[in-house]
């Protein structure tokens, strides 16, 4: 017989949005109902389907933003999953991590945690013995590899080994390093599945024993695109399946508007309306960045606007079509004037392509250093400067391309 | 050297279809205000680098009557020789068309291959300025106009600097370090006021945990109250009951007391019932044990003798004999009618068999075996045999003699009927005669003749053989036969020798007649044949006949022999004679049956005797136990009376005896009890601690006082049970009064805590709920987010300004370094000159300012500089960088009216060294001052009114 059960991890429960700016009421009741929502979906898909126990791979709370209403969400669904007499286990991550001083809420006998060391539960399933290992972080940062404390399993015990790690991949710049790992280190264990967590982006980084990253349940931030869930996992005879379950109550994604030969307003209202149709029969309620494609360089229709305006212009009319979807911005994607980077333009472009990151910096200290400000800013890192770069080109661009001077 | 060398304008502002054409050097383009010069400058410059996009600062110039808009550029190019740009409506920058001498057309790109790359900011840096560019020189500060001069200098745009400034201004309208109203503070003071709502949010929360436990605690002390108050409401129950309790304490206590007065009072259960008992039953037991005393006595009396037992064993013995006795006598009976019938039947089956008296008696010894009867079977069927043998005999005897008679007589009929003598005669000489006549025929000639009487012969032959066999003629048998031989024979022989006279005489007589003659000696023939045969049969039966009759006679003598021996077998059973042979088994079983009756009465005998015997005996024995002779007939009944007494005395005695004992037993018993009854009257007086009867009467009365006191006692007691009872040490009705008021004061107290305690509860629960429930915090922090997601938002913009700012700032710096210094040089010469030497020069500051060098050596700041100065300082710096650029950008230098504040030795300077450049590079001067018209030597001047007039082109 084969065991199933659920994956799921980052649930960041009660999690506010980040980086949307300008979203309606109706919407900010859905963003914030949503991470409820998904986790309500997680609860439901289990309690309908009846799985051998569910696997919750760290960060169920976002650190000291968890609301009491988050925790009591929590429990609530840990009891439904109790009566319907599903274990679960579960580790806390870096985002819920043991130092914490918050409010704990008990849970049901149902519901066992890892404690800060690697330890191992056992559970009988389906007349095979499991064995999951893992651990929770006792203070918010791990930086030190943990995957050594892992016991490693003999292969063919006739037990199947499950490891929980809530982490990132060695060498994973683009995160902060939590408990690294490498795919190597988690192969050698001989377990026959590694329920991670941290990454909020799904993946599967082995297929056989399957090493996955389940994604977060709902998208929390505007880079956290696409339809999110959790993972229904068949193993212990014949090759392992995973079935994706969505799970997000709301999407975020990007939407193009092609924007050619586009004269009037009102035809481009009705495009930027029909491509947010497309998007919400696809994923249903989310939140869209367009992007207008194929503006005319010479283009006299945007020009005439500022962007803040076309997009008041837009939500107002999507809030009436579309109440389920959000704008969140506009971008306009001219097609490049013909006259290439020359003169004044071309030498300042040269000057902005050759600074070096601390040179960068050293422009943003005002900001960066500033006593109260600093502590809202995003990271100026490489994306950070890469995006400034190319806004601070539009603007020489098109400071400098007006040229002349008006008599 | 480029060189522009005619304008066609087919539609420019106030222009429309005019040509104005230029030539080398310096042309003047004269006109009063309003006459159109700006515009026909702006025209080369929106030619050569595209009409302005629609929402530009700059203007379009369309022309306000409609046609066509747009013109030519007719230029000359040192590299790429004559060429016209045409630019005309279409995109918002226009369409271009670039057509050069070799036929070739080009757009755009052509277009910037010949400006050498330069945009119209760089061109128009350098190339093309106007007084009003020159007189911003005035506004800008030092440091601005150092840049500007830099900017310009360098790469051209003055409003680079603008663009910079622009971009700081806006820079600072997002963020600045130390403000207050720029947008981004203004969002860092409410960020820090939500978090800081935040914050006091979270605090509520953590206020969850202690009103957890304050929650949890309160319940803990309300369970605890809960039970005080119970534990206390017992007590002040229990003080009640103890009011109750005080009367039925002091009954108990006097109770007590006279229990104690009275002492054990020991007196057995039920004594004087138990006493009275026990009396009654001694006074009884002793009545019985007299009366069954006497009893024993008179059957110790009336006891009978002990019975004789032999003697009645042999009664009973010869009793059970008398089945036998009567069984003996009906066999004597029987056995005695036995012998007789027997007797009887043996004497009927001798008299069957035809025996005497004695040879009956032999009989029953004869042997009668199987055996024997055998024998007799064999020798009677023996004797038939011979019998038979004999008849047969006999029979044969009679039988041959019949027969010889018999044939004799035959003889004698045939002799008789025999042929007569002559016949026989020739038939004797027949034979001789047929062969002579054979012989005769033959020779006659012919043989068949001969043959045919031989056949002839043998049929004659043939015949006379038949004839004797169906006449029975023997006789003529060998007749014929022997014709047939004769006939064989003469075959053979005739057909030989002729025929002599002997022959024709036997021809003549028997010729013909053979057939009748042989026929004739086959008759003689068979029948002397015939009479030989009888005669042979005829002996042959005589002969058998003797010996038939030997055979007879030894017949006779064996008969006779078997007779014998088989009258002498019989003769042992005493039978006389010749038995008939089917009595002879007849014979044999009815000597049998004589036997088995013979038998049958002997053992009738002996079964008499063994019965008479026994009757003997028995017999014998009852007249010795009666003692007198009694005929048999009485014996049984006889000796059953004597039983009977004995059994009947036997019985009684037993009986007796059986009440004796059972008597002695109950006088036993009797005695028993009287002795425990008396022990136990003794026993109870014991317990009672008592002699007398009397002594134990007034025991019995001081018992039951004593019990009825301990009855209400424990009713006592059982009542103080029932209200919560023993009370030790009972305190009296004042104190516990006193302490019922302590418990019920306390008792309201607790009611008191417990109501505050649960007024309390019921708070922190509410509070709890709705800190569950509260969704403000989760939309204070969304907003929250969404605020820091604006703020970020303008951090970006705010960076990309701060960047392209100091992009700018930068280029320009690099710009001073790399390229200033020949440009500097050459502007100061300049400068020199156009000062006619009373400004020495410029120069850069470390601060990368511009100072002008005075004649004396004094520095002094762009700022600090006469108006003209200053515009002197700017057209040098232009002029020195155009000259810098001759190689690489050999453009003609567009200047509209820059010179109007110089004094005329200045303009002296100028115009002279306009004249000295002339031959490199192309001038155009826009002007309204006629003065200028006629400033130059060798110039071109071009009337713009009456170019904008479109009537012709003024040229000199």
């Amino acid at each position: 017989m084969s065991i199933r059960f659920i994956h799921a991890a980052d649930l960041h429960l009660g999690s506010p949005f980040k980086g949307f700016t300008g979203l309606s009421t109706e919407l900010l009741e859905a963003v914030r109902e949503s991470t409820f929502n998904a986790f309500r979906t997680l609860i439901r898909h289990a309690v309908e389907t009846r799985p051998d126990f569910m696997l919750i791979a760290g960060d169920i709370y976002d650190g000291e933003d968890r609301s009491l209403k988050a925790q009591e969400v929590f429990r609530k669904g840990m009891e439904e999953l109790a009566s319907a007499g599903i274990p679960v286990f579960m580790s806390h991550g870096n985002h819920d991590h043991l130092a914490g001083r918050w409010v704990r809420f008990s849970l049901p006998e149902n519901v066992r945690v890892f404690g800060p060391e690697v330890g191992t539960f056992s559970l009988e399933a389906r007349g095979k013995t499991v064995r999951i290992h893992g651990f929770s972080y006792p203070e918010r940062h791990v930086t030190e590899p943990v995957i050594g404390d892992y016991p490693e399993a003999t292969a063919n015990d006739g037990t199947i080994h499950i490891g929980m790690l809530h982490g990132s991949i060695r060498g994973d710049e683009v995160h902060d390093v939590y408990a690294p790992f490498s795919i190597g280190e988690l192969l050698s264990k001989n377990y026959d599945y590694w329920a991670l967590g941290h990454i909020h982006k799904r993946s599967l980084l082995s297929e056989e024993p399957p090493v996955v990253y389940p994604g977060n349940i709902q998208g929390l931030h505007r880079n956290e695109t696409g339809v999110r869930g959790f993972y229904e996992v068949t193993i212990g005879e014949g090759s392992p399946a995973l079935t994706f379950i969505p799970s997000s109550a709301l999407v975020f994604g990007r939407v193009e508007v092609p924007c050619e030969g586009i004269r009037h307003a009102d035809e481009w209202i009705s495009a930027c309306l029909d491509a947010l149709q497309r998007f919400h029969s696809k994923n249903g309620p989310g939140i869209a960045d367009l992007v207008l494609t194929g503006i005319a360089p010479d283009d006299e229709l945007f020009s005439g606007a500022p962007g803040d305006e076309w997009v008041a212009f837009l939500r107002e009319a999507a809030a009436d079509r579309l109440p389920g979807i959000g704008v969140h911005r506009l971008s306009f994607r001219k097609e490049p004037a013909v006259d290439m980077p020359v003169g004044l333009y071309r030498d300042v472009s040269h000057e902005l392509e050759s600074w070096e990151e601390a040179e960068w910096k050293e422009l943003f200290s005002d900001l960066y250093g500033h006593r109260q400000a600093y502590r809202y800013v995003e990271p100026a890192d490489a994306d950070f400067i890469e995006e400034v770069k190319a806004e601070a080109e539009r603007l020489l661009a098109s400071g400098i391309g007006k040229g002349g001077t008006p008599e | 050297m480029m060189k522009i060398i005619k304008l066609v304008i087919y539609g420019f502002g106030k222009h429309s279809d005019v040509t104005v054409s230029l030539a080398e050097g310096i042309n003047v383009l004269y006109g009063g205000n309003e006459a159109g010069k700006t515009t026909m400058r702006q025209f080369i410059l929106h030619t050569l680098f595209g009409f302005p996009q629609r929402n530009a600062d700059l203007l379009r110039y369309e022309p306000k009557a409609g046609g066509a808009y747009g013109g030519q550029l007719h230029i000359e190019d040192p590299e790429f020789g004559p060429c016209v740009i045409e630019r005309v409506a279409g995109r918002s920058a226009g369409e271009v068309t670039v057509r050069f001498s070799d036929g070739r057309t080009g757009g755009e790109e052509a277009l910037s291959i010949l400006l050498r790359g330069h945009d119209r900011q760089s061109f128009e840096s350098i190339f093309s300025f106007s007084l009003l560019q020159l007189q911003e020189i005035g506004r800008m500060n030092e440091e601005e106009l150092g840049r500007a001069l830099i900017a310009s200098g360098t790469t051209g745009a003055d409003n680079l600097a603008a663009l910079e400034t622009r971009m700081q201004k806006e820079a600072e309208s997002l963020f600045k370090r130390s403000g207050r109203v720029p947008k981004m503070n203004v969002l860092v003071a409410e960020l820090r006021e939500m978090e800081n709502e935040l914050a006091q949010y979270r605090n509520k929360a953590d206020g969850y945990a202690p009103m957890k436990e304050r929650s949890a605690e309160a319940r803990r002390r309300l369970d605890e109250i809960s039970r005080e108050m119970m534990e206390r409401e017992e007590r002040r129950r229990t003080l009640g009951v103890l009011r109750q309790a005080l009367p039925l304490q002091s009954a108990k206590r006097s109770i007590g007391e006279e229990l104690a007065q009275i002492g054990e009072a020991p007196f057995p259960q039920d004594g004087i019932r138990r006493y009275e008992a026990a009396k009654d039953r001694v006074l009884a037991a002793k009545a019985a044990i007299s009366t069954i005393k006497e009893r024993i006595t008179k059957i110790q009396t009336a006891m009978p003798d002990a019975l004789d037992e032999k003697r009645l064993t042999r009664v009973t013995s010869v009793l059970a004999e008398e089945a036998d006795w009567h069984e003996a006598r009906s066999t004597v009976r029987r056995a005695k009618e036995a012998i007789d019938d027997l007797e009887e039947e043996r004497r009927n089956l001798a008299g069957r068999i035809g025996l005497g008296e004695d040879a009956a008696a032999r009989l029953s010894d004869a042997d009668a075996s199987l055996q024997k009867e055998e024998e007799l079977h064999r020798l009677t069927g023996r004797h038939q045999q011979a019998l038979d043998k004999q008849r047969i005999v006999d029979d044969r005897v009679a039988g041959r003699e019949a027969e010889a008679h018999r044939l004799a007589e035959r003889a004698e009929q045939l002799a008789q009927s025999g042929p007569d003598d002559g016949e026989v005669d020739l038939a004797a000489k027949w034979p001789e005669i047929r062969r002579e006549l054979t012989r005769a025929e033959a020779k006659k000639g012919t043989e068949q003749t001969g043959k045919t009487s031989v056949f002839l012969l043998i049929g004659l032959g043939a015949l006379l053989s038949l004839l004797a066999v169906f006449t029975r003629q023997w006789l003529l048998l060998p007749a014929g036969l022997l014709i047939v031989a004769v006939a064989y024979l003469l075959r053979g022989r005739s057909g030989e020798g002729g025929l002599n006279s002997e022959e024709e005489k036997l021809l003549a007589r028997f010729g013909g007649r053979e057939e009748e003659m042989e026929r004739l000696a086959d008759r003689v023939r068979r029948h002397f044949a015939e009479l030989d045969r009888l005669a042979e049969e005829e002996d042959r039966m005589r002969q058998e006949v003797g010996a038939l009759k030997k055979e007879q006679a030894q017949a006779e003598r064996d008969r006779s022999a078997m007779e014998r021996e088989l009258i002498g077998f019989v003769a042992h059973y005493g039978v006389k004679g010749l038995p008939s042979p089917s009595l002879v088994p007849e014979m044999f079983r009815l000597i049998r049956e004589a036997q088995e009756a013979a038998r049958r009465q002997e053992a009738e005998a002996r079964r008499l005797e063994v019965a008479a015997g026994r009757m003997e005996d028995i017999r014998g024995r009852i007249q010795q136990i009666l003692g007198s002779r009694v005929n048999d007939e009485m014996l049984f009944s006889r000796l059953r009376d004597v039983s009977d007494e004995l059994l009947a005395n036997r019985t009684a005695r037993v009986r007796l005896h059986k009440e004796q004992d059972r008597l002695q037993e109950e006088l036993n018993e009797q005695e028993v009890l009287h002795e425990s009854l008396t022990e136990e009257i003794r026993r109870l007086f014991g317990e009672a601690g008592v002699e007398d009867e009397s002594a134990y009467y007034e025991a019995a009365e001081r018992a039951a006082r004593r019990a009825e006191l301990q009855k209400e006692f424990l009713s006592v007691e059982r009542q103080l049970e029932s209200i919560g009872g023993p009370f030790d040490g009972t305190p009296d009705e004042t104190e516990i009064l006193a302490r019922l008021e302590q418990q019920e004061k306390m008792l309201r107290a607790l009611a008191e805590e417990r109501d505050r305690l649960m007024e309390e509860r019921a708070d922190i629960e509410a509070q709890m709920a709705h800190l569950l429930t509260d969704r403000a915090y989760d939309e204070q922090l969304q907003l929250f987010e969404m605020k820091k997601a604006e703020f970020r938002r303008l951090a970006r913009e705010w960076a990309a300004r701060k960047a392209a700012g100091n992009a700018i700032a930068r280029t320009v710096g690099r710009m001073k370094e790399e390229k200033l210094p020949d440009a500097i040089n050459q502007a100061s010469r300049l400068f020199n000159r156009l000062t006619g030497g009373a400004q020495a020069g410029l120069h850069l500051n470390l601060d990368g300012r511009f100072e002008a060098e005075s004649r004396n050596g004094v520095r002094f700041g762009i700022h600090e500089l006469s108006q003209a100065t200053k515009e002197q300082a700017y057209i040098a710096l232009r002029l020195a960088l155009a000259e810098s650029l001759k190689a690489k950008a050999p453009f003609p230098i567009i200047m509209d009216d820059p010179f109007v504040h110089f004094d005329r030795e200045r303009l002296g300077h100028m115009i002279e060294l306009m004249e000295e450049w002339k031959k490199d590079h192309q001038f155009l001067y826009f002007t309204c001052h006629d003065d200028m018209c006629t400033a130059f030597t060798d110039a071109s001047i071009i009337d713009v009114a009456g170019a904008g007039s479109g009537k012709d082109v003024l040229t000199r």
